[in-house]
């Protein structure tokens, strides 16, 4: 099976090289057949990396250590849904991954797409096609997924336990379909200026694509936030990491542009810009996915395995893209990338659009800059330097600032030109109630101790009162005009308007991140303890105390998985108890031989489960780090004893009886006497906002993106009854 | 290369060849293009959009945004180019926009933002 | 050319007004991005490895250090730890006191990058800087234990 899937990735290779000159040929010279046999390369192409990958996650499924893969990055004692998503996390299987999802999204942008912009497509179809012939080259020459070995080993090193959560089974998969879908309308972008249209059709293809990008984007994001956050023992979510930062870049262009395109769309304004937005996003999406498998900036992300081909090959790539681009807008500036309208005043919707527009490149700016300082600073000056989150955070806060007040001021101005009464009097209403949420808060919480949360705190509140503003006084303009009641006139409110007020739901949404980001960093407690059994500790007036060792030996199908060691720690605020948090360490087995029988339970890997309880307020967060320092002189003990009775002649099964009634014995030591551990206490305000917020920006997103069925209808409609009309009027 | 795994390998290869190259054995059947169909596109989906902005504006004058007047002179100018736009669309395809005067059936398709002729028959 | 009102009740031609805004805009963002510049710059740590801390390290001066940890070298001290970093192809070593979260992928042998000050022959490493890389497998290749089925 490994050699079918290596000839299929072989014959994807050749399919997509010629699929791209074949449609190129057929645009070229309008034999549309070249141009049709291009398209179904594109699917046959999908249709072949599909069963590489099915036959990839089969091998995993089914442990086959024949696969180099596999065994490198599984094991029999890895859950079966983890064994899945251990295929991408291993280099070969990662970039299989992402030429899957190119496939599958082009093809699918493709059928939908099907019959329009027919000049177009072919072109669009080359560069996805080129970018598949890319990404299958490097998986058939510098890093081969079905490499094999004859003989087996019978166990594999399995699946980092820092990754067996459900999140990181997602997530990856999440920021893939993010950059693969981006490279739609960048491929799009790329025909209509090859074929010079870029008009409003153009914008209704690439729009939707782009904004389903920035939701898989945006939702990756999260997850990995979300699993930083209640995986890691640090208990933040975002460190201004290099690969974080570069999976930001392309989103925050991409967000420019879903605002920047309603101008064009409204005023055939700003196409240079609009164009230069989208290639940069694509090209950004690719640099993203350059940085996270090669490993040129120290993170702690990069996995620098089969580093330089890659690396090499990955560069070639981003600075043909950037060539080509920069000609393709330069080419075109003075005709289809013309103005057709100006500016007319300041105070206006597009100035909003466009001041929105210049904070969130600038925020890219700067984080593009901090990201690849290290380079910048070591070709320029010769030394290497790095930047650290408080420089990103000196930088991005203000902007942040900055854009959600935009994100008030943009929904309530008009088009064309308003004057400033007239804007102060749709915000009057918003502005008051910031207002005077923002005195409550001063009075009443210690927000103003922290000066820009407080700022920031205010502005939100601002946001979000406009747009529940814009959507309550829409929906009572409705029910003028209708009559319908106010929860039917809501919906239909917001049916007929999907892309403004799914708009709205999302800005809402950031504007809860935004507020829970602001609490949870400047109000946050933090306290590093060592506490023996009985032992309390007092975090932001939450006591945190530790009630008793927990201790557990973990076992999965028949073997043993890991050993967890924790405690119960009961959390008590105001007299009541508020929460019984269980935070552990789990150690997993090791295979090296080196080890002794029984050292290898205790000196392989460990991952902190954390405890907490998370709420509408605030969380509580606990992580351990168990002390076992008075377990190992036994274990080693031990060790000694194993390896003289083996030598002594004990057998197998004898040996596992023996060893398993060792780890009980330690294991039930631990719950009797543990030594004092380490514990990082969090009491975070607020934190859950970021998820809640992330949930509706979820929402609001789909409401836009949802296609309006009755459009699509009614296009063909026209088209059909303009045709039958036709034909009688020549019959 | 055991034998099994040759012949999926054949399979798909052929399999592959048939699926792509099935355009170009039935001859380059080159379908009935209508001249200017980058143009009629463009100008539909413009229509769509001009629709849409005159939708918006007027409920941007419901809910406050804009003045009365500057409502009726912004309605105007949109509904002006939106005029444009048809006359170009009737040149390049006669008939398409009496075509779309035919009133819409079926009362249980939801009359939508694009949908210009339930806007018309709305008011 | 047409003549409008200006939002100041000048009349100003409307291409001059263009140029205006782009010249204010260029101009602050060339500002914008000097200061980043220049901040950047300031702000940073040398991104070091050790044979290059212990040639050019000054006392009180911030560096990333970037190395493998030295297997057996971690020793749980009071509420911190110490251990020895070295060159990722190499045996120069320095050693390194931290208080703060240690990652848990952190072990010997693992890829670090710390945040260290030098003090006296010793580094001290700032407080919650430490990362570890997140191997990409499991184990260590070189302990795998490949045996025949």
């Amino acid at each position: 099976m490994a050699t079918v899937g290596q000839a299929c990735l072989l014959i994807s290779l050749g399919l997509c090289g010629y699929g791209a000159v074949a449609s190129v040929y057929g645009a070229r010279t309008g034999r549309d057949a070249f141009v049709l046999s291009g398209r179904r390369s594109l699917f046959a192409v999908a249709g072949l990396v599909t069963v590489a990958f099915v036959i990839l996650e089969a091998a995993f499924l089914r442990s086959d250590f024949h696969y180099t893969v596999v065994a490198t990055h599984s094991s029999t004692t890895t859950p079966w849904y983890y064994r899945l998503a251990a295929m991408w996390s291993s280099q070969q299987g990662s970039l299989l991954l992402w030429v899957f999802l190119l496939a599958v999204w082009s093809s699918v942008a493709m059928l939908l797409l099907r019959g329009r912009l027919r000049d177009v497509a072919p072109y669009a179809t080359a560069v996805q096609l080129g970018l598949g012939a890319f990404f299958c080259g490097l998986l058939v020459f510098a890093a081969q997924p079905f490499e094999t070995v004859a003989v087996a080993p019978s166990e594999g090193i399995g699946l980092n336990p820092l990754l067996r959560h459900p999140s990181m089974m997602i997530h990856p998969v999440m920021l893939y379909s993010g950059y693969t879908l981006f490279s739609i309308p960048f491929a799009f972008v790329v025909g209509a200026l090859i074929v010079r249209r870029v008009d409003a059709e153009w914008i209704r293809a690439t729009r939707f694509f782009s904004l389903a990008a920035w939701l898989c984007l945006g939702f990756g994001i999260i997850l990995g936030a979300r699993w930083s956050y209640s995986e890691l023992g640090w208990g933040g979510y975002w460190a201004w990491d290099p690969v974080e930062n570069a999976s930001l870049l392309p989103w925050l262009t991409g967000t420019a542009f879903l605002h920047s395109v309603m101008i064009q769309e409204k005023r055939g304004m700003l196409k240079v810009w609009n164009a230069s937005l989208v290639l940069a996003t694509g090209i950004l999406a690719i640099l993203g996915t350059f940085l996270v498998r090669s490993g040129i900036l120290d993170s702690i992300h990069a996995f620098v395995e089969e580093g330089n081909t890659i690396a090499w090959a990955f560069t070639s790539l981003i600075c043909a893209l950037v060539v080509t681009s920069v000609y393709l807008v330069v080419s075109r500036r003075n005709d289809v990338l013309r103005s057709e309208a100006h500016l007319d005043s300041m105070f206006s919707r597009e100035a909003a659009f466009l001041a929105n527009n210049l904070v969130l490149v600038g925020v890219a700016f700067v984080v593009f800059w901090g990201t690849f300082f290290p380079l910048i600073s070591e070709a320029l000056t010769g030394k290497k330097a790095a930047v650290g989150p408080p420089w990103f955070d000196q930088y991005v806060v203000p902007l942040v600032l900055i854009l959600v007040l935009l994100s008030g001021i943009g929904p309530v101005i008009a088009w064309r030109r308003t004057t400033p009464g007239r804007l102060w009097g749709t915000l009057r209403g918003p502005v008051i109630f910031s207002a005077v949420v923002g005195g409550l808060l001063v009075l009443f919480t210690n927000a103003a101790s922290d000066l820009q949360s407080m700022i920031l705190f205010v502005v939100a509140t601002f946001a979000i009162a406009v747009a529940v503003h814009e959507l309550w006084r829409g929906m009572r303009a409705r029910q003028l005009m209708t009559g319908e009641h106010a929860p039917q006139a809501l919906v239909s409110l917001v049916k007929r308007n999907r892309r403004r007020y799914g708009g709205y739901i999302v800005h809402i949404g950031i504007s809860l991140i935004f507020i829970g980001v602001a609490a949870s960093s400047a109000f946050q407690h933090t306290r590093d303890v060592v506490l023996k059994p009985g032992q309390s500790a007092r975090v932001g007036g939450y006591t945190y105390t530790y009630l008793r060792p927990t201790a557990k030996i973990e076992q999965r199908a028949g073997e043993l998985e890991r050993i967890t060691l924790g405690s119960k720690i009961r959390v008590v605020h105001g007299g009541r108890q508020v929460a019984l948090l269980s935070p552990t360490r789990g150690y997993y087995p090791t295979n090296a031989p080196a080890l002794g029988v029984l050292s290898r339970y205790f000196i392989g890997d460990s991952t902190s489960e954390v405890g907490l309880k998370a709420g509408w307020r605030r969380d509580l967060w606990i992580a351990e780090q168990p002390d076992i320092s008075n377990l190992l002189p036994i274990v080693r003990k031990g060790d000694a004893v194993f390896a003289k009775a083996a030598a002594g002649g004990l057998s197998p099964a004898r040996e596992s009886f023996f060893l398993a009634q060792a780890l009980n014995g330690l294991v039930a030591r631990y719950r009797q006497s543990a030594p004092p551990a380490q514990f990082r206490i969090i009491v975070s305000p607020l934190t859950g906002w970021i998820w809640f917020g992330a949930l509706i920006v979820l929402f609001g997103g789909f409401t836009a993106a949802w296609p309006n069925a009755g459009a699509a209808r009614g296009l063909s409609r026209a088209r059909y009854t303009a045709r039958v009309a036709r034909d009688l009027g020549r019959a | 290369m055991d034998v099994a795994a040759l012949i999926t390998v054949i399979v798909l290869v052929g399999l592959a060849v048939l699926f792509v190259g099935q355009p170009l054995r039935r001859g380059a059947m080159t379908p009935v293009r209508e001249a200017d169909e980058g143009r009629i596109a463009d100008l539909r989906a413009a229509r769509l959009a001009k629709y849409g902005e005159i939708r918006d504006a007027e409920m941007d004058y419901r809910t406050g945004k804009l003045s009365e007047e500057d409502w009726r002179t912004l309605d105007r100018q949109l509904r002006a180019e939106a005029v444009d736009i048809l006359h170009e669309l009737d040149t390049l395809t006669p008939g398409e926009a009496d075509a779309l005067q035919v009133p819409e059936p079926a009362p249980d398709v939801p009359a939508h933002e694009d949908d210009p002729v339930a806007t018309i028959a709305e008011r | 050319m047409r003549r409008c009102l200006g939002y100041w009740g000048t009349s100003m031609d409307p291409a001059r007004k263009r140029l205006i805004r782009l010249v204010v805009a260029l101009t602050a963002a060339l500002l914008l991005a000097g200061a980043l510049a220049y901040t950047s710059f300031s702000a940073s740590s040398s991104a070091v490895t050790p044979s290059q801390l212990l040639t050019s390290a000054h006392a009180g001066q911030s560096y990333q250090l970037t190395g493998k940890v030295v297997n057996g070298s971690i020793v749980h001290v009071g509420d911190g730890i110490t251990f020895r970093v070295r060159d990722r192809a190499g045996s120069t070593s320095v050693p390194v006191r931290y208080t703060g979260a240690i990652p848990d992928p952190f072990r010997d042998g693992r890829e670090v990058i710390v945040n260290v000050k030098k003090d006296g022959s010793a580094y001290v490493g700032e407080k919650d800087s430490l990362v570890t890389k997140c191997p990409s497998k499991f184990a260590d290749p070189k302990s795998s234990a490949a045996q025949p089925a």
